[in-house]
């Protein structure tokens, strides 16, 4: 046996050792490919058949198929709601409403705080101060109390009084 | 090994309904030849990849069946548009020129090992079979898919010279080689 021969004696002997030892086991299920390749022999098969039509009215179907086909085909362009000018709008909505509550929080607050630091808002008559200050309240107060001394004074002067002498009528 | 040869008569029937687009005919293709270039891909791409390529390679089937000659070497088509795929997605991933031939091993040693009990979890596999598997990665990458295009492709030393762009010899020296070393390396390993 010459070096070729020998050579390729041993390489058979090898790829039978190899074939007797190495097995892929693969389990895997080969339905998802056959899909796919029936979709490809599918458009393939509709392609050809609309090409070889000559009829015109065919022809004219052929168009709207084909137009059909297209149109059920992913577009490579981005859907509306993620075109980047509705990304910009939205973002100026939420924006404009940030402001909004921003601004609404503010006008609660403040139109919680008195605006002179003197005056009181009143819930009620009961609460109005027609008074700048307790101080002027207390002292017309004391006018009343005064007065109406007085006017007991007075009273009791005229219940000693003797009327029989004094008519000015 | 049962290959296209033994069944011949059967194959040239599937092979002229398949050129007729019967998807019946495509799903035996699948069936036959889905396991064996998954088998030899695997071994030059990631397997997060293989999936796609090789969905890729049955779709290019379907596309250029019509311009495949029938010479009764269906396999051999088969390979070389797998082998292409190889070759095309290492030129991707690696930029420039790249070829099976050139490139290097090490880079899918430990990935192939890694995604092999990933990718086949559950399966038991002899300790004989793991040691080839590690030997097969450290193989010149020349070496290697001449083992792989006969043991997978089941082609003949002809056809894989020229697919590989070699002389008949240069495969032949290649083949015995890298079966050599192989089965030394699974041996030492005992």
């Amino acid at each position: 046996m010459n070096t070729d021969d020998r050579q390729v004696a041993e390489i058979l002997e090898n790829e039978q050792w190899l074939a007797a030892n190495w097995t892929d086991h693969e389990t895997t299920s080969w339905e998802h490919l056959k899909l796919r390749v029936r979709v490809e022999l599918g458009e393939r098969w509709l392609a050809q058949r609309l090409d070889s039509t000559l009829d015109p009215a065919s022809a004219e179907l052929r168009d709207q198929v084909r137009a059909a086909v297209d149109q059920s085909r992913p577009q490579s362009i981005l859907p509306w709601r993620k075109a980047p000018r509705y990304a910009i709008a939205r973002l100026g909505a939420a924006g404009l409403g940030l402001a909004a509550m921003l601004w609404m929080g503010v006008s609660l607050f403040t139109s919680h705080m008195p605006i002179d630091g003197d005056a009181v808002v009143a819930d009620s008559l009961d609460d109005v101060w027609l008074f700048e200050d307790e101080s002027q309240v207390d002292e017309d107060l004391f006018d009343i109390d005064d007065e109406i001394a007085e006017l007991s004074t007075a009273l009791a002067s005229l219940d000693d009084t003797d009327w029989s002498e004094e008519s000015d009528f | 090994m049962a290959g296209l040869e033994t069944t011949g008569l059967k194959w040239q029937a599937v092979i002229e309904r398949a050129r007729a687009l019967d998807p019946d005919a495509f799903d035996a293709i699948v069936e036959e030849f889905a396991p064996r270039v998954r088998g030899f891909l695997r071994r030059f791409v990631p397997v997060s990849e293989l999936d796609d390529l090789l969905q890729e390679l049955f779709l290019r089937m379907v596309r250029t069946i019509a311009t495949y000659r029938d010479d009764g070497r269906f396999e051999a088509w088969v390979f070389q548009i797998a082998r292409n795929l190889a070759v095309d997605h290492l030129r991707k991933t690696r930029g420039g020129m790249a070829s099976i031939d050139g490139s290097d091993s090490a880079q899918f040693a430990g990935e192939t090992a890694e995604d092999r009990d990933e990718a086949e979890s559950g399966i038991e596999h002899g300790e004989t079979m793991n040691r080839i598997e590690a030997a097969l990665v450290q193989l010149p990458e020349a070496e290697r898919e001449v083992i792989l295009l006969r043991h997978f492709g089941r082609l003949s030393f002809e056809e894989i010279a020229r697919m590989m762009n070699t002389p008949l010899g240069t495969a032949l020296a290649r083949a015995h080689r890298g079966l050599a070393r192989l089965r030394s390396s699974v041996d030492d390993q005992r």
